[in-house]
């Protein structure tokens, strides 16, 4: 079995407690390797660590393009182990093998990329400083420069391990910062593999710390250790708010990304096929398990029992299996607990009257494993609670609407506002109902193509802030403005006049 | 009116995590992302504008958060434990290697 110890200051270490746990392979329901649990003490470490690799400037001092380029070694680095990273996370949190090859890892290399790239252009330099000369209320020269906040804690969950990670790491890192990243608990070993890359890369010792332990301990000492600048979290909403909470304390920055009910409107001139499978990707992928899916399909009723029978039929093309071979495309839930809420789900939909049209079930045919059919419920109203509720599984919920207001109505009743689509063949038409929607992210005609150059983040109780992009690369800067007055007698100085004759 | 209760295992984990605590406790019920709806016990917490409490239990107040007291407002919900080696949640049981987790008879069936 593989050992992981946690990764402080650019080593292996073991926990100060000599705590250590295993971690599940969700298809196998067995432990696949052994990783180090940390407390307190040990996110104290990483911390020091950090700030240590901060105050001495190693990192902050080189110019963007410095790290620009070394930031692009990660990338390549992580391509290289494209197929034991793949492995890993498909081990680790029960995705596909076919996910992790063609989007996890890739899409962890592309974020380096994107990030070491960028700060080697002249838009990030234009941002790091730009300059205003004023005449009024006096004359000056004003620069208003971008620097990095210091140590930024990332706390990412199990759904992307190492994607998340690497939207937390790359940014902070671009900017010129030190991270301390708690991975989640259950699939925590990519992200410890990833601060491995990153330093054999060359990033410099202290620069990316993770630590592995419970949120009670390690989660809140790192979202109140008043040496922490900045907290990213991506997690359940509850939680976000208690490291508000605890970041309060110190007046954080905090930047969240929560949970999602999203909307997916269907409009009765929407190619169906496309719409209709569009719909399964939007909530099948990773077994329903993204914050972002589109959980509630809205279909105009001229166009409902078209839709659902192409719906319903597209699910045969879905492959349940062996997350190992790459012809499956739908693997388990995470852990035994996450399947036991969605089998409560499942059961409340029913009792509160919606129809299930598909699934609804366990496998029959994976006896082993977390694994839970694709589960279609139609007539569902929008005050179910399977429509309100964020489930994190193969479960969607299909509403009927009458006239777009109603759409954009049931789309909006929802406390949360992370993403959505609308699906027709009148772009413009669509987009004019994607701006009446409140969430940080609408597709047209697509689902889940979140793109590394532009924000994501949410609207509402979805959270706080935007990650990727030039505005996510914002969040991890302080900004400064610097004033340059003119060297001139006293009578030069109108203002002086407010106080003294 | 939502009804809360708890099972004697949990109880128990409440009792541990007031003895080694000092501030108050309060138990929040709200959801979201990989968790989804689940309680969370915290000490020194700040409540939301329209949390509701729904209960007491072990001494310790039960809240929903606004958005979930009207979904809630017929459920009969009973919080357990569950052995979890980590857990993610901030929630105090964590640091103990376990997990409260909401059971519910939506309706009279029984998970």
């Amino acid at each position: 079995m593989k050992e992981f110890g946690l990764f402080i200051n650019g080593q292996w270490e073991a926990a100060k407690g000599g705590k250590t746990a295993p971690t599940i392979n969700p298809a196998t329901e067995e432990p696949w390797a052994t990783v180090a649990v940390g407390d307190r003490e040990d996110v104290r470490r990483a911390v020091a660590a950090a700030m240590k690799a901060h105050d001495s400037g190693v990192w902050r001092n080189k110019s963007p393009q410095e790290r620009g380029e070394i930031l692009q070694r990660v990338a390549s680095a992580v391509f290289d182990r494209l197929d034991e990273l793949a492995a890993a996370e498909a081990q680790d949190g029960g995705g596909t093998l076919r996910k992790a090859m063609s989007m996890d890892v890739p899409g962890t290399a592309a974020t380096f990329m994107h990030f070491g790239q960028y700060i080697c252009g002249d838009e990030y330099q234009a941002m790091l400083q730009e300059e205003y000369d004023e005449v009024m209320p006096i004359p000056s020269k004003n620069l208003v420069v971008r620097e990095p906040i210091g140590v930024c804690a990332g706390i990412t969950p199990w759904n992307f391990p190492i994607i998340m990670a690497a939207w937390k790491i790359a940014p902070a890192l671009a900017a010129g910062n030190c991270v301390v990243i708690k991975p989640a608990s259950v699939t925590p070993v990519t992200t410890l593999m990833l601060a491995d890359i990153c330093t054999q890369a060359g990033v410099p010792a202290g620069v990316v710390n993770v630590v592995n332990g419970p949120g009670g301990t390690v989660g809140e000492e790192l979202a109140a250790h008043p040496d922490i600048g900045k907290v990213a979290f991506t997690g359940s909403t509850e939680i976000g708010r208690r490291i508000m909470q605890l970041g309060a304390g110190t007046v954080k920055k905090v930047t969240l990304e929560l949970g999602g009910k999203s909307p997916n409107i269907i409009l009765p001139d929407a190619n169906l096929d496309t719409a209709a499978l569009g719909a399964l990707f939007g909530t099948f992928l990773h077994q329903g398990q993204i914050c972002e899916s589109g959980t509630r399909v809205l279909v105009h009723e001229s166009i409902h029992d078209a839709f659902m029978e192409k719906m319903i039929a597209g699910i045969q093309r879905i492959q349940i299996g062996d997350t190992m071979d790459m012809a499956t495309t739908l693997g388990p839930l995470v852990n035994a607990a996450q399947r036991d809420t969605v089998e409560k789900y499942v059961a409340l939909g029913h009792e509160q009257g919606a129809k299930c049209v598909a699934g609804g079930r366990r496998p029959t045919e994976m006896p082993k494993g977390y694994y839970y059919t694709p589960t279609i419920f139609d007539e569902v109203d929008n005050r179910m609670r399977i429509a309100q509720e964020e489930i994190f599984g193969p479960v969607v919920s299909v509403i009927r609407y009458r006239d777009e207001d109603e759409a954009v109505r049931i789309a909006n009743d929802s406390v949360y506002g992370l993403g959505g689509a609308v699906w027709s063949a009148n772009k413009d038409h669509a987009v004019a109902i994607a701006r009446r929607i409140e969430t940080g992210t609408v597709w047209i005609n697509d689902y889940h193509m979140i793109n590394l150059r532009f924000p994501f983040g949410g609207y509402k109780q979805s959270g706080v802030g935007r990650e990727l992009g030039k505005w996510g690369l914002a969040e991890y800067h302080q900004i400064k403005h610097i004033h340059v007055g003119e060297n001139t007698p006293p009578e030069g100085k109108v203002y002086l006049q407010l106080l003294l004759n | 009116m939502t009804t809360v209760r708890i099972t004697p295992r949990a109880a128990a984990v409440v009792s541990r995590v007031r003895s080694e605590r000092t501030g108050p406790l309060t138990f929040t019920i709200d959801g979201g992302c990989c968790e989804g709806t689940a309680p969370h016990l915290f000490e020194h917490t700040v409540l939301t504008s329209g949390a509701e409490k729904v209960g007491e239990v072990e001494g310790v107040p039960v809240y929903l958060q606004p958005a979930m007291v009207p979904l809630y407002a017929a459920a009969e919900v009973t919080i357990d434990v569950i052995e979890e080696p980590i857990s993610d949640a901030l929630s105090l049981e964590t640091e103990y290697g376990l997990r409260f987790v909401l059971r519910e008879r939506p309706g009279g069936s029984t998970r």
